[in-house]
């Protein structure tokens, strides 16, 4: 491989490791903004993940095609330093993308109820004054 | 016509509702970092307009009186949330325990198997030597100690998680007796008119702290709360609670009777109660009992390739291990059964010097044991799956904590907001979060296609 080809190799591989580094702290922002209820943070937060999901897919395929430079795969032969830390990252990603999900499906759910209560809720929004009262006003809507 | 003087009292009277809606502002704000505390709205009314026959002549707004701003289904899914929760915890905090016994360490299964392996390769190069026969032989103690370890921790921590179930018994039946006897005082004060908002709060965080011990279905009735258990067993009606038991089980383990005496045990799945039944009953016997397996068929391999050979005196090849008939119990009580080296069958044909049934013995490292993996794998197979379920309670319990706060949040803001805009807002949300789950997906499908390039590039 030449010394250009080189060069391009490792700011692939670098880049990669940017982006996997950054989709990690926005999983961890979309946990926190689902824990404040924050819709705006959290909507923002989910397109970048979007975003950087479509790059590094991206990135996979060109890393798998070797960029057209070699014939091995272009992470084969990185620098292992970055290869450890891609890794690490990658590890640090499958531990919070478990978290995330099973916080997806926790809020998933209580939503679900929240969406079922409102669409069912007909006349004013007026708590009855009393738990008892107040449980009888939603609990047939359940 | 409104009078002056009808003018004035209008203006007083909403003087009076002002203050009384400040009073609660102040009240909330004092009570801001109370446990429970359910925030409390002031009732503004208008008053009745005065009627002179031709017109009507509003009169302002009165106060009508307080009420506690308390979100039943927020605080239902609450509980729900910390029943998971707490259930999560209690698998995670053993999990935990158990973890490093199950991790490559100087002292663990993998490790201790490998180095038999390795002792048993370097017998073979001089079979008479009595230090590379005595490395064999501590390697094998070694391993055995190992996996005695291995099932001691594993059934030390059941032992550990059975005092838990007399423990949480005790204290869900002093809950119940608490939360009973608040039920008719909240009943007294509605039947008085009022709003039994204080008890209430403290009634909501004794059912709160009965729900991270145990699943809790709650029901509202004339007498006040009724609680059940998930399974529907009763646990308080009125002021009456029905206490819970517990009595050792045939297999020694305490199990959870209902007032009736029924076993409710199989059936408690959530809360710290749940979570440690779960663990105690399913979690941990499935592991010592792939453990035993693997000792039991690893020992049995390693003795029928002694079978197979002839010591340096020429008699036949002993049981190299003594390990049970049966399956249960092996890791704890597998043992080392050769008490001198030269008993080691590395011979093939019965003379002194002759290493070919060390080929044999060292065979095992790659054979598949009748369970069909070889013993490596089938080691690794267990780490992976103490490392599996450790994974997943911890997420299990972080999302849970992120889910709670969430819905506290919810909680807390609940009052004053439009139906309308509520709605749009918790539909955009659900939007949002089935955008997430793609995102989920798609990294999960990334993780695999990174890792094998981490893997590579490693090499």
């Amino acid at each position: 491989m030449n010394l250009e080809a080189l060069q391009k190799r490792d700011r692939v591989a670098n880049a990669y490791l940017q982006q996997l580094q950054a989709l990690a702290l926005e999983i961890s922002a979309a946990m926190d903004a689902i824990a404040a209820n924050a819709l705006p943070r959290f909507q923002d937060s989910v397109a970048k993940q979007e975003m950087l999901c479509a790059s590094l897919v991206a990135m996979a395929n060109t890393v798998s095609e070797g960029l057209g430079l070699s014939e091995q795969p272009l992470l084969s032969c990185i620098d292992p330093a970055v290869a450890l830390k891609i890794r690490a990252t990658s590890g640090a990603i499958r531990e919070l993308n478990l978290k995330y999900a099973a916080l997806l499906k926790h809020s998933g759910r209580s939503i679900a109820l929240l969406i079922s209560l409102c669409r069912s809720h007909t006349g004013q929004f007026q708590e009855a004054r009393g738990p008892r009262l107040k449980h009888q006003t939603w609990s047939c809507e359940m | 016509m409104a009078s002056l003087s009808t003018s004035l009292l209008t203006a007083v009277q909403a003087l009076v509702a002002d203050t009384g809606a400040l009073q609660v502002t102040n009240n909330n704000i004092a009570n801001a970092s109370t446990p429970g505390y359910s925030r409390q709205v002031a009732i503004l009314q208008e008053a009745t307009p005065t009627n002179d026959g031709s017109s009507s002549v509003g009169n302002g707004v009165v106060l009508e009186g307080y009420q506690s701003v308390r979100d039943e289904l927020v605080q239902t899914q609450i509980q729900q949330e910390t029943q998971s929760q707490s259930g999560a915890n209690a698998q995670l905090a053993t999990l935990q325990q158990i973890q490093p016994t199950f991790t490559t360490s100087t002292q663990d299964i993998g490790t201790e198997m490998s180095a038999m392996f390795s002792s048993l390769s370097s017998l073979s190069t001089n079979p008479t030597s009595a230090s590379a026969g005595q490395a064999v032989l501590t390697a094998g103690k070694n391993l055995a100690t190992a996996f005695n370890t291995a099932s001691n921790t594993l059934t030390s921590q059941q032992a550990g998680l059975n005092t838990q179930v007399t423990q949480d018994v005790s204290q869900i039946n002093q809950l119940t007796q608490q939360i009973a006897a608040l039920n008719p005082q909240i009943a007294e004060l509605k039947a008085t008119g009022q709003d039994g908002g204080t008890v209430q709060d403290q009634q909501n965080q004794l059912v709160l702290s009965l729900s991270a011990l145990t699943s809790v279905a709650v029901t509202q009735t004339d007498n006040g709360e009724t609680l059940s258990t998930g399974n529907g067993t009763p646990l308080v009606v009125g002021s009456q609670s029905f206490a819970l038991q517990t009595t050792t089980g045939s297999n020694g383990m305490q199990q959870v009777l209902d007032q009736n005496g029924s076993n409710i045990t199989a059936s408690l799945t959530t809360g710290d109660l749940g979570g440690t039944v779960q663990m105690r009953d399913q979690t941990i016997p499935g592991l010592l009992n792939q453990l035993d397996t693997l000792a039991n068929q690893f020992g049995s391999a390693i003795n029928a390739a002694q079978a197979q050979g002839f010591n340096q005196d020429g008699t036949a090849g002993q049981n190299f291990f003594s390990v049970p008939s049966t399956v249960a119990g092996s890791a704890a009580s597998i043992s080392v059964a050769l008490t001198d080296p030269t008993q080691i069958a590395s011979s093939s044909d019965g003379t002194a010097g002759s290493n070919g049934n060390l080929a044999n013995l060292s065979a095992v490292q790659t054979s598949a044991l009748p369970a069909g993996q070889t013993p490596g794998d089938a080691y690794a197979n267990l780490v992976y799956q103490v490392g599996t379920l450790t994974s997943n309670a911890t997420a299990e319990s972080g999302a849970t904590t992120s889910s709670l706060l969430q819905l506290n949040d919810q909680l807390s803001s609940v009052s004053g907001v439009s139906i309308d805009e509520e709605s749009t807002n918790l539909i955009t949300f659900q939007t949002a979060y089935e955008a997430a789950a793609r995102v989920v997906s798609t990294v999960q499908a990334l993780f695999s296609v990174t890792l094998a390039m981490g893997t590579v590039a490693a090499e």
